[in-house]
């Protein structure tokens, strides 16, 4: 819908649902019901909201050395002492690094290659932050690299490419194990999951 | 069974998915007796789902179906063969993603085409074989045929007399040989050795098991690789970047991408 043409809004707000209407997962009537509320925000939250917006297109940047989205390059896990330089951990996009930080486990730097690998929609290997993650091996410091794109088709075969371009130049290049998720049915288990638990099962 | 049921089974392998929403995905499937279907499979990306692992591209899968207005719906899915030995090869991944981009852009919705059904299933089930040569050029050869655009080998496909021997072209443009005598304006013509006619001949009438055993040399293959693309393009209108990333996984190219 055109609010330019309802004299019934008023334009600074119509102008506000058009802007809301371009976000992803919202429609036109989710665009109408934000902006109506933003309207009873009190003002100092609503200049909060509209200086953080700003803010994220003014001082973030990405990292030049693990490619994730950050206010200071280097970033804070790329500059920190207590982090291993040794290791770097392989993923797809920002948000992936943060869920890999929620398990406390892993002690290592990141690298971000933002996407996959996706020939049937147009995304080769050129398109992908891969260049920036073999600069970074250019030192010869680094003994491990953990590859943790996601364990779909895309996912799998960048892995593999990433794999290839880099068994030669690196010691170990390890994959994330691929197998059943905790609260998981054995019933609904596909048999590439279940086949690839049983390759790498442990001894309790 | 009638393709007017409003729940349906079917066997289908997955062309591609396109993410939608948050969890969800759209699926293009090819299947036997419906062709191409589109159909929206809920909660495929979450973690603990439940159908994710029998939905991914490059698996054969037996589905049952709602039918939709636009978009048929998803109920059930079992996997039928994953191919896992392709998609643990990046070589053979490669070739199988190309194979599966073409079927998707030559093929149209809801037109059932069962000989492009089982041309899909040998190639990859022949992709699974150490031995694969020649596998794509037969595969594009065939699946020409199969859905509307065979080329034409034994007549000008300007003046339609016979081909001699040694006087022949190609013109990808109108889908065949085209005579020496022909000179039709504004189209694309390409040369054609007597070698490359004959293979594509051979293709055209031979099954697998007889075309997997010849020997082509490189030359040929180039100019095989070439009319055959160029082929393609004038049925599908459109570039395929599967195309380029088959070369991409070959060794050259990965070594000039590590050249920085």
């Amino acid at each position: 819908m055109n609010y330019e043409f309802l004299p019934s809004v008023a334009a600074p707000l119509s102008r506000l649902i058009q802007e809301f209407n371009r976000l992803p997962g919202i429609g036109p009537k989710s665009a109408q019901r934000l902006a109506y509320y933003l309207i009873r925000m009190p003002e100092e939250e609503a200049k909060s909201l509209a200086e953080s917006i700003l803010a994220i297109k003014d001082r973030v940047i990405f990292c030049d050395v693990c490619q994730n989205i950050t206010e200071n390059s280097p970033c804070y896990l790329c500059s920190h002492d207590s982090r291993d330089k040794s290791r770097i951990c392989v993923v797809e996009e920002p948000l992936d690094v943060l869920s890999l930080e929620r398990t406390q486990v892993y002690k290592g730097t990141y690298h971000v290659i933002h996407g996959v690998i996706s020939p049937a929609s147009g995304i080769g290997p050129e398109d992908l932050k891969i260049r920036e993650l073999l600069n970074r091996l250019k030192d010869g410091l680094v003994e491990e690299i953990i590859l943790a794109t996601n364990p779909s088709l895309e996912g799998e075969s960048t892995a593999m490419y990433i794999h290839k371009l880099l068994s030669p130049i690196v010691n170990k290049v390890t994959r994330l194990a691929r197998g059943l998720p905790v609260g998981g049915d054995l019933e609904y288990a596909d048999e590439l999951t279940l086949s690839r638990a049983l390759d790498d099962r442990k001894e309790i | 069974m009638s393709n007017t049921e409003k729940i349906y089974k079917t066997q289908g392998i997955i062309l591609r998915h396109y993410p939608l929403g948050e969890t969800d995905y759209i699926l293009s499937l090819f299947t036997p007796n419906r062709g191409k279907v589109r159909a929206i499979v809920k909660g495929a990306r979450k973690l603990k789902s439940r159908i994710g692992g029998h939905v991914e591209p490059v698996m054969l899968t037996s589905f049952l179906l709602t039918k939709g207005h636009n978009l048929d719906l998803i109920n059930q899915a079992e996997c039928v063969d994953s191919f896992r030995i392709i998609r643990e090869d990046l070589t053979k991944l490669s070739k199988a993603l190309y194979i599966l981009d073409l079927v998707d852009a030559i093929t149209n919705e809801s037109q059932s085409n069962n000989d492009v059904y089982l041309l899909l299933l040998d190639t990859l089930k022949n992709l699974t074989n150490d031995k694969n040569d020649n596998l794509i050029p037969y595969f594009q050869i065939k699946l020409l045929g199969s859905s509307g655009f065979m080329p034409e080998l034994y007549q000008c496909v300007n003046c339609g007399k016979e081909i001699v021997m040694n006087a022949h072209r190609f013109c990808p443009d109108r889908g065949g040989v085209i005579c020496d005598s022909c000179n039709p304006f504004n189209v694309r013509i390409l040369s054609l050795s007597l070698t490359s006619l004959k293979v594509l001949r051979f293709f055209q009438r031979s099954d697998y098991s007889h075309v997997s055993i010849l020997n082509i040399d490189g030359d040929t293959n180039k100019e095989l690789q070439d009319l055959l693309y160029a082929l393609l393009f004038s049925a599908i209108g459109k570039e395929l970047k599967s195309y380029r990333f088959i070369n991409d996984v070959a060794e050259e190219t990965v070594d000039s991408l590590k050249g920085v």
